[in-house]
């Protein structure tokens, strides 16, 4: 079968199977088989993909997270799976190493889907004919039309019987239409138009090559070429420089005195770095004590996430004094010096950040922001790690930029093994009488956690009541039980969702919260 | 032909035609009130939609840009068109009734309208579109050997 013919088939079959598995549904067991179909049609569409190691790779992860989507349904696993579904499609169809050029050819997809459809359909010379056939037909039919709509508008008020019918026949026909329309709204259509454009993103290949082509030039060793000096000065950083540095950026000493000017920097921020981190280690590691009266993110949390820029900004400076012609220079030694006792430096800055992090953790418990910080850090590790790489092996930014982010990917699949509000809840709860509960921020945790909430609610409700005085309520009469009530709301809304929908959204969190309420008869309490 | 006459024809016709299908579907339920408001919706429709030329204009250059065949390009400019009047009434849907897509209510309907009159505007300028396309794409292959 014509192969451009197939395309438009697949995307369309794909489109009427996503409208059909995800209207009115939720992100489930639904998207195993949409994605069963999207998989299969891609390897048929592109046979040679398998054959690359970074797609099994992919295809690995993207499995975990489909795998994920079904068993914690977390919004972390959704957004996971979008990304490697994209990622794959986008090394399946084009020469890529980096996750970020496979990312920029799957936008110019997305873009480009629309004329991607069209491209595969031909119109041939026959189709020019038999459209002015119907065009001359549809003339022929208009005055039978008319004529016809008279006569039988006369006959209809002339003979009852016929009348009857005609009304019998016109009434199965608006009970038909109602139906029709019913199914066929313009959300159902704009929803199909969404499985259209999803579909067709994924299986469709745009013409537009820009980032393999660009991607295919780049390297991961620096190579060493020369490039004048006016071809310098149309680089925005060059005239950076020049504005700083004036005519001691040109000439035959440039290179000389980029490289004093890099080693002063890298001792002066050495210098200034290690006064923080000694502070740092006598306060955070040796002599930290919780000061009774002292909020604990006055002590500790204020001002991670200035310390967080100040690691970013630290590899932005390597990278910029290790951007050229110093990676090659023959004195360049103590500026590599300076640079791998600022990144370790700077490992023991993300150290002390962590231990901040840790200590805030133990006095007030989990929460996204203090995870987040947590995988932050972990990233940040990873990319110093690569810039020591990067100068030690005189390493191009692309090779920076694609470690990088395969790491965030790595880390990102990891993350959705974890159904960080149940572990949230879990470890907050298990620690209580440790941890500064937040009772309303456990209420807003999602579904999963009910279960976890309910059997420890009355611990809830005490440190609810013992938090806030009862003088304080509007009304009194709520104090004693609002989280129990709260909880009981949360209950009854998570019944009511799911009696709406279908098979479709069956994913093990939401069948586990299920099970645990059919079974204390609250299911049965709230129907 | 350039951009800015094409980005009119297909602006001038979709306010005309949504005005068009408001009406005649206001007759068809038997809604009269709606066939007067489809004059002040012609009227006004030109009058508020006039900046979205700003919009059109750079899309139908653009579409000379693709390097796809005339039918392609006719498509993409059509879904793209399509996805600003999506986006514009899902503005105005968030605005007035702080939903998205409320089942059955006149903005629905009106974003019906305006999508089938887009839809027949572009099949009803579909010759100037070829037109133009042609056009451009020579002028692109004389401008790509010199």
């Amino acid at each position: 079968m014509n192969k451009d013919l197939v395309k438009i088939i697949l995307v369309t079959a794909g489109a009427v199977m996503f409208n059909l598995v995800f209207w009115n549904e939720k992100l489930a067991i639904n998207t195993m088989l949409f994605d069963a179909f999207l998989l299969s049609a891609l390897f048929y569409l592109y046979p040679q993909a398998p054959k690359y190691a970074v797609v099994n790779w992919l295809l690995l992860g993207h499995v975990v997270c489909l795998a994920m989507v079904v068993i914690h349904n977390t919004d972390l696993s959704k957004i996971a799976f979008t990304i490697t579904l994209l990622l794959l499609a986008g090394f399946a169809e084009y020469k890529h190493r980096s996750a970020w050029f496979a990312g920029g050819s799957m936008i110019l997809n997305i873009v480009m889907v629309a004329a991607s459809f069209v491209e595969p359909i031909k119109i041939n010379k026959g189709q020019g004919i038999k459209r002015k056939g119907i065009s001359r037909l549809i003339r022929f039919a208009i005055l039978p039309a008319i004529l016809l709509i008279v006569f039988f508008l006369i006959y209809r008020g002339a003979n009852n019987a016929f009348s009857d019918i005609v009304n019998k026949i016109g009434f199965q026909l608006e009970v038909f239409f109602a139906h029709f329309f019913d199914f066929f709204s313009l959300q159902r259509l704009l929803f199909l138009l969404l499985g259209l454009l999803i579909t067709g993103s994924v299986l469709l290949k745009s013409k537009l090559d820009f980032f393999s082509t660009r991607e295919a030039r780049m390297q991961d060793g620096m190579q060493r070429f020369k490039r004048t000096l006016r071809q310098k000065r149309e680089g925005f950083v060059y005239s950076f420089v020049e504005s700083i540095m004036g005519k001691m950026a040109s000439g035959i000493m440039a290179l000389k005195n980029e490289n004093t000017t890099g080693i002063i920097s890298l001792l002066l921020l050495n210098a200034l770095l290690l006064a923080v981190n000694l502070i740092d280690f006598n306060f955070l590691w040796l002599h930290f004590q919780y000061e009774e009266g002292k909020p604990v993110y006055k002590m500790v949390h204020e001002g991670t996430e200035l310390l967080i820029i100040s690691i970013v900004l630290a590899m932005i400076i390597l990278l910029f004094f290790f951007k050229g012609n110093l990676n090659f220079y023959k004195r360049n030694k103590w500026l590599k010096y300076g640079a791998y006792a600022w990144i370790i430096q700077n490992i023991i800055l993300v150290s002390s950040v962590l231990l901040r992090d840790y200590y805030y953790i133990l006095k007030h418990g989990l929460a996204y922001k203090r995870i987040g910080v947590l995988v932050f850090l972990l990233m940040v590790l990873v990319g110093l790690i690569t810039v020591f790489l990067k100068i030690w092996a005189r390493k191009t930014n692309y090779f920076l930029f694609r470690v990088n982010a395969w790491a965030g990917i790595v880390v990102l699949v990891l993350a959705t093994t974890v159904h960080w509000d149940e572990f949230i809840a879990g470890y907050n709860l298990k620690h209580r009488d440790t941890v500064e509960l937040d009772v309303q921020f456990l209420l807003s945790l999602s579904d999963k956690t009910l279960p976890l909430l309910d059997t420890n609610i009355v611990a809830l409700q005490n440190r609810a009541n013992n938090e806030t005085p009862k003088a304080d309520y509007v009304d009194p009469s709520v104090y004693n039980n609002w989280c129990i009530e709260r909880l009981k709301m949360r209950e009854a809304e998570f019944v009511k969702n799911q009696r709406q929908l279908s098979w479709l959204s069956w994913n093990y969190a939401d069948a586990y919260t299920e099970k645990y309420l059919r079974k204390k008869g609250l299911i049965a309490a709230t129907h | 032909m350039t951009p800015i006459s094409i980005a009119v024809r297909l602006w001038a016709k979709t306010v005309a035609l949504n005005a068009v299908f408001w009406g005649v579907g206001g007759i068809w339920i038997g809604e009269l009130w709606r066939v007067i408001s489809a004059i002040f919706f012609m009227v006004g429709g030109f009058i508020v939609t006039l900046p979205l030329l700003m919009v059109i204009t750079p899309l139908v250059q653009l579409s000379t840009w693709l390097p796809y065949s005339i039918s392609a390009k006719i498509g993409w400019l059509s879904f793209g068109l399509m996805l600003v009047i999506i986006i514009l009434y899902s503005a105005t849907s968030l605005i007035i009734e702080e939903k998205l897509f409320i089942h059955d209510s006149p903005i629905n309907t009106m974003m019906g309208c305006t999508i089938a009159g887009l839809l027949v505007a572009v099949l009803t300028t579909r010759k100037s579109l070829m037109k133009f396309h042609t056009g451009t794409d020579n002028k692109n292959h004389v401008q790509g050997s010199l």
